[in-house]
């Protein structure tokens, strides 16, 4: 056996499937030969070792629980199993154990040199030791029983797989299928659309500043401003331009203008031609002339609210004397009405008089009325005293008189007087009126002579009697007109040239404006050349890179699995003919091939076809077409035996595991399986078998001293019964 | 001219023409600009590769792709016909406009370029340097030169004065 590979030095198992108490079997690396019936314990043995190494039990594919409590024998708490592996520099110590009720299983492996490492550290120990994953292990040293036909009768991509495992060509398939550019290509999508996304926010916004740039030209244009005149430099000249002006403005009214330096952006422009602004402002207010304008427009000012004044005043004195004269005219003077109220109240009193007579005739009548009614034999009147010649013509006479004479008298006279009386009313109502009007008469009058004192305080002169207010408050403002059109001349060249420094400072606005807007959209520009863009291109490009090698290192792994598998299954094929000759003994088909070609579709994989032919006439068939299940049993071991002869395989495992290798053989090809075992010393093999003829035929055949023989007895509840 | 400007030009271009002709455009643009850069050219406006471009040892078979999209998708023949001319001395070349406000060329080495949708930064990373450098110094010169006739005419025009 060659000495760089491991073999199974011993194996010791407890609480493990059919094992209850522990039981160590001793191999020292030595083939053994596993014998007895079906549930004796011969599947658990092995499969304790594929699970020791891997943590997986690939009886159980499809059909556990999920704490693989399965695993753990029904008396016991935990499954252990212990293996010691022989290896070129010494043993190596593998310890796995579960407990019940979980899936997690403890790993420990102690190395030749003493270290121990655990878990996932060990699993890893494990690989650099052994050079096999799970997956390895059931194509290239356990040939369970329902993979060895699948080499034969699985489909293509599975036979690939497992061709490539017995060839060695693992690692490299390993490699060529963890190279995925898929990931890759999926990475660069993705940064690229966050990129795309991020440049196209950009995109907007530059467009939108740019739209705002153009405005700002357009209207810098309409002040002459273009192209050239466009820049930070143009907006600089003007500003020194601006301020030299203003400089030398603002002397004059001991103002000082502080120098400007040049502007470096759009905002020191608009800056610069708010504090010119500013400035224009405190020159205006502080020139002599327009403090003088401002002083005589002051004086202007009151001159004329007191002219105004002056004359609302007159107005009112003229409007009241008018008023006076007018009422006088229509309603006669104050003498007048009042004699005409006296010659009234005079007439009422004779009015009055009159009607005291008749009201006293009356009450006589009445008086003498009343008399007659109470004395009817009086025979004289009481009133004229003439003899009464017939009372009642005398009583219808007094009462007619009573009633009708002296009754329309008194209201003749009632009347009169309520006539003069309401004329008595009416005159001193006009007298009041006539009153009042000479009270506004004298009000208005007094008020003038107010406003024309005001006069004089304003003009500081007296004025005399006679003299024209009028005038003379018009000529004071005719001297104050002229004086301010004297300081106004100087003041409006002045005014021009704040004028076209104001224009200057228009064309400064509309040039910072551009520069702004230009400012913008180069910082927006710029913005695409971020280094957080410039961090997704690098990694795109990165990308990019990976995916190229990512490609390049796959073509190059597939393509020397390609190219090296037909040299190893040349390399196999004496070997595995010569296993082949002796198990199959095919009587047509006495030559088996393997055909190697790479795949024409998909992912560049070598495509194995395993043939069987007749030289003699060309006769040739795919293996699984036409062999019975024995040949094809056998087509599968000897290719897995020989190229295991042929020491094809690149794992450092010096052992192979096969189970139940006779079924569905005839005698003639269990003896030819029993001579191909005895003359196996490459490896070491752990063969388990139910078979008595297997058994009888290799108990003739072997000499045991060379070979382990374990055989179980029929399994009962205390556990798997071993005998060695 | 600025690349902001180049941009608004060829957006112009793309939107007056349309994608297809567009493309025609910037392969007309991309032999102007090479020319101005000392290249002496061949345009091959119905095969591949698009140009044929020399100066000094120098010598491209280069095929143009003007989209605006970020990806590009690249196809066998697109690839094949320009690796064909390796064979005869011929760097295989992709120019790829990169149609952003910042725009700009890049110019890729084909060989060991897979069929695909392929980003254009990440494709960057097989740059021709030299060559990308001359061709952006150039083309926003020659978009400024030629985008008036081209905006009215299209592509045949610059096919003339090639």
């Amino acid at each position: 056996m060659p000495s760089d590979r491991y073999a199974v030095k011993s194996v010791e198992i407890g609480g493990f499937r059919g094992y209850r108490d522990p039981q160590r079997l001793d191999l020292n690396g030595q083939s053994c030969m596993f014998f007895g019936g079906n549930r004796s314990g011969k599947s658990s043995t092995l499969g304790a070792i594929e699970w020791c190494l891997f943590g997986e039990f690939a009886s159980l594919r499809g059909e556990t629980t999920g704490t693989l409590d399965e695993l753990v024998n029904d008396h016991s708490p935990r499954a252990s199993v212990t293996i010691e592996l022989q290896g070129p520099s010494g043993v190596v110590k593998v310890v796995r154990t579960k407990s019940r009720g979980t899936k997690i299983t403890k790993l420990e492996a102690t190395t030749p040199d003493g270290k121990v490492c655990k878990d996932e550290e060990a699993r890893k120990t494990l690989y650099k030791l052994i050079g096999l994953e799970f997956d390895d292990f059931t194509r290239a040293v356990y040939l369970h029983q329902e993979d060895i036909r699948d080499l034969i009768v699985g489909d293509r991509d599975t036979r690939s797989v497992a061709m490539d495992r017995l060839l060695g060509l693992d690692q490299l398939r390993n490699v060529s299928e963890g190279l995925k550019p898929k990931p890759v290509r999926d990475a660069i999508s993705e940064i690229q659309a966050a990129r795309d996304e991020v440049v196209a926010a950009i995109t907007g916004r530059i467009q939108e500043a740019n739209k705002h740039h153009v405005d700002a030209v357009n209207k810098a244009a309409e002040k002459g401003l273009t192209g050239p005149h466009l820049s930070l430099d143009a907006g600089n000249t003007i500003s020194a331009k601006i301020f030299d002006n203003l400089t030398e403005i603002a002397g004059e009214v001991q103002l000082e203008v502080q120098k400007v330096t040049p502007a470096k952006s759009g905002n020191e422009l608009s800056g610069y031609a708010a504090v010119a602004r500013t400035i224009i402002e405190k020159i205006r207010k502080r020139l002599p002339e327009t403090k003088q304008i401002n002083e005589l427009t002051e004086e202007q000012a009151r001159i004329i609210a007191v002219k105004s004044d002056y004359s609302a005043a007159v107005s009112r004195l003229n409007l009241a004397t008018e008023s006076v004269r007018t009422y006088e005219k229509e309603n006669g003077g104050k003498t007048s009405i009042e004699g005409k109220i006296e010659a009234t109240q005079s007439r009422t009193k004779e009015l009055n008089a009159e009607r005291d007579q008749i009201d006293a005739k009356q009450k006589t009548i009445k008086d003498g009325l009343k008399y007659l009614d109470e004395f009817t034999d009086v025979k004289n009147c009481p009133i004229c005293q003439r003899t009464i010649e017939d009372r009642d013509e005398l009583l219808k006479h007094l009462r007619k008189e009573a009633k009708e004479k002296i009754s329309a008298k008194l209201v003749d006279i009632d009347a009169k007087i309520e006539k003069e009386t309401k004329k008595e009313d009416g005159l001193e109502g006009i007298l009041r009126k006539l009153d009042r009007l000479h009270g506004d008469e004298e009000r208005a009058s007094k008020e003038l002579e107010q406003k024309i004192i005001d006069v004089s305080s304003a003009l500081s002169r007296p004025i005399k009697a006679g003299e024209n207010v009028a005038a003379i408050l018009d000529a004071e403002l005719g001297k104050i007109k002229r004086k301010i059109l004297k300081f106004q001349k100087p003041l409006e060249e002045r005014e021009r040239k704040f004028e076209e420094i104001e224009s200057q400072v228009g064309q400064l606005l509309a040039i910072a404006e551009v520069v702004n807007k230009k400012q913008r959209v180069d910082e927006l520009l710029k913005l695409q050349q971020s280094e957080e863009l410039k961090k997704a291109e690098d990694a795109l490009t990165a990308l990019s890179g990976l995916e190229y090698t990512v490609n390049m290192v796959g073509d190059c792994v597939r393509g020397l699995q390609t190219e090296l598998a037909p040299a190893l299954v040349d390399k196999g094929m004496p070997a595995i003919k010569k296993i082949y000759d002796c198990l199959v003994a095919h009587p047509y088909y006495s030559e088996l091939k393997i055909e190697v070609e790479p795949s024409s579709r998909g992912a560049l994989k070598n495509i194995y076809n395993i043939k069987a032919l007749n030289p003699s006439d060309g006769g040739e068939t795919l293996v699984c077409q036409r062999f019975s299940t024995g040949d094809m049993n056998c087509v599968a071991l000897s290719v897995f035996l020989g190229l295991a002869q042929q020491d094809t395989y690149s794992h450092k495992a010096g052992f192979l595991i096969i189970d139940d290798p006779s079924q569905s053989l005839e005698r003639e090809r269990k003896e030819e399986l029993v001579r191909l075992f005895s003359s196996t010393h490459e490896r070491q093999l752990l063969i388990a078998s139910e078979d008595e003829v297997l058994l009888h035929l290799l108990d003739k055949a072997i000499d045991w001293t060379h070979v382990k023989k374990v055989e179980f007895g029929k399994w009962d509840e205390q556990g798997v019964k071993v005998r060695s | 001219m600025t690349n902001f400007q180049t941009y608004k030009k060829l957006v112009s271009l793309l939107k007056t023409h349309g994608a297809q002709e567009f493309g025609r455009i910037c392969q007309g643009l991309l032999e102007f600009a090479l020319r101005r850069k000392g290249f002496s050219t061949r345009g091959r406006w119905t095969e591949r590769p698009d140009i044929l471009a020399e100066k000094s040892e120098d010598r491209y078979a280069i095929g143009s792709q003007a989209t605006k999209d970020s990806m590009i998708g690249l196809r066998s023949r697109d690839l094949d016909g320009i690796l064909e001319y390796q064979k005869r001395g011929y760097v295989p070349c992709l120019a790829i406009l990169i149609l952003e406000p910042n725009v700009r060329w890049t110019m890729i080495r084909a060989n060991g370029l897979k069929p695909g949708v392929h980003s254009k930064h990440a494709l960057r990373a097989f740059e021709l340097r030299d060559i990308t450098d001359d061709v952006n110094e150039a083309f926003p010169g020659i978009v400024e030169d030629y985008f008036g006739v081209v905006l009215g005419r299209g592509a045949a025009v610059l096919r003339e004065r090639l």
